[in-house]
């Protein structure tokens, strides 16, 4: 680094984009020419996970698993987030209530999300809707108990301004509540779609018929250890494409707020 | 907002809630002890309109009443076999903690002291962080087989990434003022990590070892219910699977209960180490 500082302007420049970027591209180098001629049954070569790959989650799979996988996740996660943020915004209106279901609600954050697996498989079956309903119901809390939150935390002096120039119920919700919230709802969120995203995983593992989860352990489970590494990468690759698209969205809604914090 | 100064026309749309006091509650001490009453006594409610539900066939068969659920985990809990599988679960989320912060704080730590390591690698840890732990299961299951190791390694995995960036904040955050003065003052690498960089960095790990404290508990849950290894998890499963419902819900409740535990433990341990941090900085700054 300190020769390329050396040359100033356009090499410093030029490093600051590359240099971050060394490392990663060895990782990758050194793991395809190390297990080139790999012949360990645990650890094949890069080049065949990557056919693998290409072969099944690029192929007939994205119908079969991988788009029934993110439906579900997205379909549980989605209802959570509506509800979570309604429900939130009337426990937070309705602080009485809100201490009254404390309890109840702390216990449902707390409660491993994992834990409750069987139970829906008990009561709910298995299939796709059980597994949405199990998905919603363990994400609304981040995002109900962090609306509650927000909603409450609204300063009292805005409360005051609304209410004296006579803003209706709804217009005090959307316009002046819901947004000053919305940092903490934010925040809720993205805990509830990290969760959603280990669920989407968990639920395909016990008792299930699809899914890039599913396709996965079966293929640890039957030795296709190429495809069980190709749907590792799928799902590590999935994990950073969902958080980041999320950070995305979260820097346009709340450009506002970090508008505001800077003046 | 040009609708500001419309009139509205509703007139008494606002006035119940401008006071949020309930109607009709006594003001002073009998308020108080309403309202420290009311979570507990509304959570039994609510249990008594289960109980009342699932008696009378509203609730699907697979939902017991209440008091069967706290009659079996009452004659579940004192069991020997029981205790080994509350025991195995700690122990697994334990070690699994116990592994991740010491790697992620060190690594945190190292990264935030030299810069080049941070620029060289924070691609890869920004990818590594947002892969889920579960991620690595089959791949473990595969290398080590369905043992105790799977499971607090996996817990490792899940603690690690949440303890990294923690104490790299923490160190990141470390004022170049505070840093020149410890330097000025002929402070010791030792000594500035002891007197510096570990108390600027606690209350970021505090948070960190909260966060990660729940995922370990996921985490390792999962790993019981789809491996079977010993613990509360696979013991779920194994009730689910023979339709031994009251036991399986006790059991849910009993890992729920570990959680809030496991939560309001290291809250507090935050809060502490945050209080701690605030009066600190107004010292200082």
């Amino acid at each position: 680094m300190t020769a390329a500082e050396a040359v100033g302007g356009r090499g410093r420049a030029a490093a600051r984009v590359l240099v971050p970027l060394l490392v990663p591209a060895a990782i990758v180098v050194v793991w395809w020419f190390a297990s080139a001629a790999s012949t360990s049954p645990y650890f094949p070569p890069l080049s065949r996970i990557l056919a693998t790959f290409a072969e099944h989650w690029l192929g007939d799979r994205v119908v079969s698993d991988v788009l029934p996988s993110l439906g579900r996740m997205l379909a549980g996660f989605g209802a959570a987030v509506v509800v979570g943020v309604g429900l939130g915004a009337l426990l937070g209106r309705l602080p009485l209530l809100a201490h009254a279901l404390n309890p109840v609600l702390q216990f449902g954050r707390a409660l491993p999300a994992t834990a409750l697996v069987p139970v829906s498989i008990a009561v709910l079956g298995i299939g796709n809707v059980p597994k949405i309903l199990l998905i919603a119901f363990v994400t609304v809390f981040p995002v109900m108990l962090n609306t509650i939150d927000g909603v409450r935390g609204v300063d009292p002096v805005l409360e005051d301004v609304t209410r004296s120039y006579r803003l209706t119920r709804r217009q005090r919700l959307f316009r002046v509540q819901l947004p000053a919230a919305a940092p903490q709802v934010v925040a809720g969120v993205r805990v509830a779609l990290g969760v959603a995203f280990v669920m989407m995983i968990v639920t395909e593992l016990i008792a299930a018929t699809n899914g890039i989860g599913f396709v996965t352990l079966i293929a640890q489970q039957s030795f296709r250890v190429s495809l069980m590494w190709s749907g590792m990468l799928l799902l590590g690759i999935l994990g950073v494409a969902v958080n980041v698209l999320f950070a995305l969205a979260e820097r346009r809604l709340l450009r506002w707020y970090s508008h505001a914090r800077e003046d | 907002m040009t609708s500001a100064l419309t009139p509205r026309t509703g007139v008494s749309a606002t006035a119940p809630e401008s006071d949020p006091r309930p109607r009709g509650a006594a003001p002073g001490r009998g308020r108080r002890v309403l309202v420290a009453v009311l979570p507990w006594a509304t959570t039994v409610a609510l249990l008594a309109v289960a109980e009342i539900l699932s008696r009378t066939g509203a609730l699907p068969e697979e939902v017991p009443p209440v008091t069967e659920v706290i009659a079996a985990g009452w004659q579940l809990v004192p069991t020997a076999t029981f205790a080994a599988s509350l025991g195995a679960t700690l122990a697994q989320v334990g070690i699994g903690l116990l592994i991740g912060v010491v790697v992620g704080v060190s690594a945190g730590l190292a990264l935030g002291a030299v810069p080049v390591l941070y620029r060289l690698t924070h691609h890869v840890l920004d990818f590594l962080r947002f892969i889920p732990a579960v991620v690595y299961l089959p791949v473990l299951v595969l290398l080590m087989g369905a043992t105790p190791r799977t499971a607090f390694l996996l817990a490792a995995l899940g603690t690690v990434w949440p303890m990294l960036f923690q104490a790299y904040y923490g160190v990141a955050g470390i004022s170049t003022v505070l840093a020149d003065t410890a330097r000025v003052f002929g402070l010791r690498p030792h000594q500035r990590l002891a007197h510096v960089v570990l108390p600027a960095v606690s209350p970021f790990v505090a948070t960190g070892l909260r966060i990660s404290a729940s995922h370990a508990l996921v985490v390792v849950v999962a790993v019981q219910l789809i491996t079977a290894i010993p613990g509360l998890g696979r013991d779920i499963a194994r009730y689910a699977a023979n339709a031994v419902y009251p036991q399986m819900y006790a059991l849910v409740a009993v890992v729920g209960l570990v959680g809030v535990v496991l939560n309001a433990v290291l809250g507090a341990v935050e809060r502490r180490r945050l209080h701690w941090h605030s009066s600190y900085r107004e010292t200082w700054t």
